[in-house]
């Protein structure tokens, strides 16, 4: 029987929040000093790293970039939400996704070897149609933007929680760091902080679990205590969790790697033959992190946490409630942020990495061909203030941005197929991809606001398919892949 | 794998032992616990100490290699790398399936037994191993390419790129 009483932890006080976050931005900002002096010297270095990311670099960055501070918090929400079989339709999906992009990155790194962004594929590979690249560098700015934007309101919410700060510090003291280094360094910053990042998530991850479970006298109290609130908690076979969130969230994990730049960018960045398995290694080592932090699911469910009263309704603070309320030692609640702090770090970066190739490669150069090299890297660097702004004030204003997650949703889902079919289908055309995409956000948005989430997913992925499909068909000259090598570096 | 070994040196012999025997406690804690029932309020157990100095090991080895990748970055930044079109290390379809099989297992194993609980937080701290060993084929690497320069030294570059 676990008898443990949920009581806030006294000795946490806000100047501790500001210490961390300052200490972990410290020794991002080193690394980012280091690296700006050894391995950046202009923009292709910035936004490519030069394309010499090795298979070390290439996994931790990945692995890092992928673990969002909301998916840290998340495997335990869905574990406390719906059992194992929550944690499983949370965690499986999530790796697997990481893993589908080998096929695409290998036939996209191998014909466009010299390429940055998929705004840039996408005009090259159909003849440089404007209205194709702008939908899909929208599509990706926006999916960048609410990466900031979420883990920016996470972080600020865990520690304001944990804490007692002011949400709003805590935001405008996070980007800021994060700001700092990575306009240092670009992808370079963003892939080597992001594989400091990896460690601080996994091992204190693993030291704070082992602890938690010690503290509830071994794994079998707490074991019994889920298995006594009913044995479906400890089963994966429920029915009812596909439909509730599963399915959605696979669709949505395929749609956030395949059509994010985050990821393309590292596809670009890596030396080419390292591409297919450091996907593969990241996809597989990513899963020992919500495996391990979903235990603190069946904590919150053994110890009977409560949604309304102890968790304001948000699931996603159960991992955090726990942490700071049953009386652990305060290092290991610093030990805890420090881990969510680096999820929230590494994504921030990586998504302000990829804006920047967005910025240089979709918007300047085609505005401006014949920038100087050093404005091209001050405008650059200035692209990542802009979207820290922007991301700070949608934080701060406490503005309500679900509409901005819904439109980078639509598009992100609506790309998704004609992006496949472009990579591979040589009669793939532009007014396919175009109209395929069009048609499925204008027609497929509005049935899934009507219909609920898994339909309008499914009829806005039916609609992006046949479309294109149909349009298709009937052409007869066949995309050149080999065309796209004559793609040049900046 | 010998880039790995030859990366950690005597170091393999701890490390491995250091992680066979937080995993020998793990699953004796847990059967303790099991027979008598006791619920001690300690995090600082036995268990969580064995962990803290694995995880101590761990981090020393993960920003050796880090770091020694860096170096050799930086060291080899103005060298260009021959790329053979279409060749890349292996990434097999199996490789994803296993992955994804073995993570649906341990979260199904979660629901068999409390001792495998411990799973989550062993394979936690593997993951940055694993990393580690990802790092030492990129150290092989380099080695091997700094070994190729030194036997046929490039020409002086004009122009690193188009």
């Amino acid at each position: 029987m676990l008898d443990i009483e949920l009581v806030p932890n006294p000795s946490l006080a806000p100047a501790q929040g500001v210490l961390m976050m300052l200490l972990l931005g410290a020794i991002s900002l080193g690394v980012a000093f280091y690296v700006k002096s050894k391995l950046v010297k202009n923009t292709h270095d910035f936004i490519v790293a030069g394309r010499k990311l090795g298979f070390g670099f290439g996994v931790a960055g990945l692995i890092s970039v992928w673990t969002w501070a909301m998916a840290v918090m998340m495997s335990a929400a869905m574990t406390y939400n719906f059992g194992l079989s929550g944690l499983w339709w949370f965690t499986v999906p999530n790796g697997l996704a990481v893993i589908a992009v080998i096929p695409f990155a290998k036939q996209l790194r191998e014909k466009m070897p010299h390429g940055y962004t998929m705004g840039e594929f996408v005009s090259s590979r159909f003849d440089n149609a404007k209205l194709a690249r702008i939908v899909v560098t929208v599509g990706l700015i926006f999916g960048s933007l609410i990466e900031i934007i979420i883990n920016l309101k996470g972080t600020s919410l865990v520690i304001s929680t944990v804490f007692g700060m002011s949400q709003t510090a805590v935001a405008i003291v996070a980007i800021a760091i994060v700001l700092a280094y990575s306009m240092l360094g670009g992808l370079w910053a963003s892939m080597c902080t992001s594989t400091l990042t990896t460690l601080f998530i996994t091992v204190p991850a693993s030291v704070v679990l082992m602890a938690v479970l010690s503290y509830l006298g071994g794994p079998t109290p707490l074991w019994e205590a889920v298995a006594d609130k009913g044995p479906e908690l400890l089963s994966v076979t429920r029915a009812d969790v596909p439909a509730a969130f599963g399915i959605t969230l696979a669709l949505g994990l395929l749609t956030a790697t395949l059509a994010g730049q985050s990821f393309w960018q590292i596809v670009w960045g890596l030396k080419a033959k390292e591409v297919g398995r450091s996907f593969l290694w990241a996809g597989a080592w990513f899963y020992p992190i919500p495996i391990c932090l979903g235990i603190l699911g069946l904590v919150g469910i053994a110890l009977n946490v409560d949604l309304a009263t102890n968790l304001n309704n948000d699931a996603a603070a159960v991992g955090p409630f726990v942490i700071s309320h049953i009386g652990l030692p305060s290092w290991l609640v610093y030990s805890y942020v420090f881990v969510i702090l680096s999820a929230c770090y590494s994504t921030m970066d990586g998504a302000l990495a990829s804006l920047s190739s967005l910025a240089a490669i979709d918007v300047i150069k085609p505005i401006a061909p014949q920038i100087q090299e050093k404005s091209l890297l001050k405008f650059t660097r200035t692209s990542m203030l802009i979207a820290a702004v922007i991301a700070l004030g949608v934080v701060i204003s406490g503005v309500d941005f679900v509409t901005i997650v819904l439109t980078t949703y639509a598009i992100r889902t609506a790309i998704l197929v004609p992006l496949m079919l472009a990579i591979f289908w040589r009669k793939m055309t532009a007014g396919g991809f175009i109209w395929g995409t069009v048609a499925a956000i204008v027609v497929g948005m509005p049935l899934r606001m009507a219909l609920g989430e898994l339909p309008g997913t499914l009829i806005i992925l039916a609609i992006s398919t046949v479309v294109p499909i149909v349009m298709s068909l009937p052409n007869t000259r066949l995309f050149d892949y080999d065309s796209l090598k004559q793609v040049k570096d900046l | 794998m010998q880039a790995f070994k030859d990366f950690l040196g005597k170091g393999q012999y701890f490390v491995i032992g250091a992680l066979a025997t937080a995993i020998a406690l793990a699953f004796s804690s847990g059967a303790r616990a099991v027979d008598d029932g006791a619920v001690p309020r300690n995090a600082l157990s036995p268990i969580t100490i064995m962990f803290i100095i694995i995880g101590l090991v761990v981090s020393i080895l993960y920003l050796k290699a880090m770091l020694t990748v860096l170096d050799e970055a930086a060291g080899s930044y103005h060298e260009t790398e021959e790329e053979t079109t279409g060749s890349y290390y292996a990434a097999p379809a199996w490789g994803a399936l296993l992955a994804g099989i073995a993570a649906a297992f341990v979260i199904w194993s979660y629901g068999v037994s409390p001792s495998l609980l411990y799973l989550g937080p062993v394979f936690a701290m593997i993951s940055p191993m694993a990393i580690v060993y990802c790092m030492a084929q990129d150290i092989k690497n380099f080695k091997a390419a700094h070994a190729q320069t030194q036997e046929h030294p490039a020409k002086p570059l004009t122009s690193i790129r188009s």
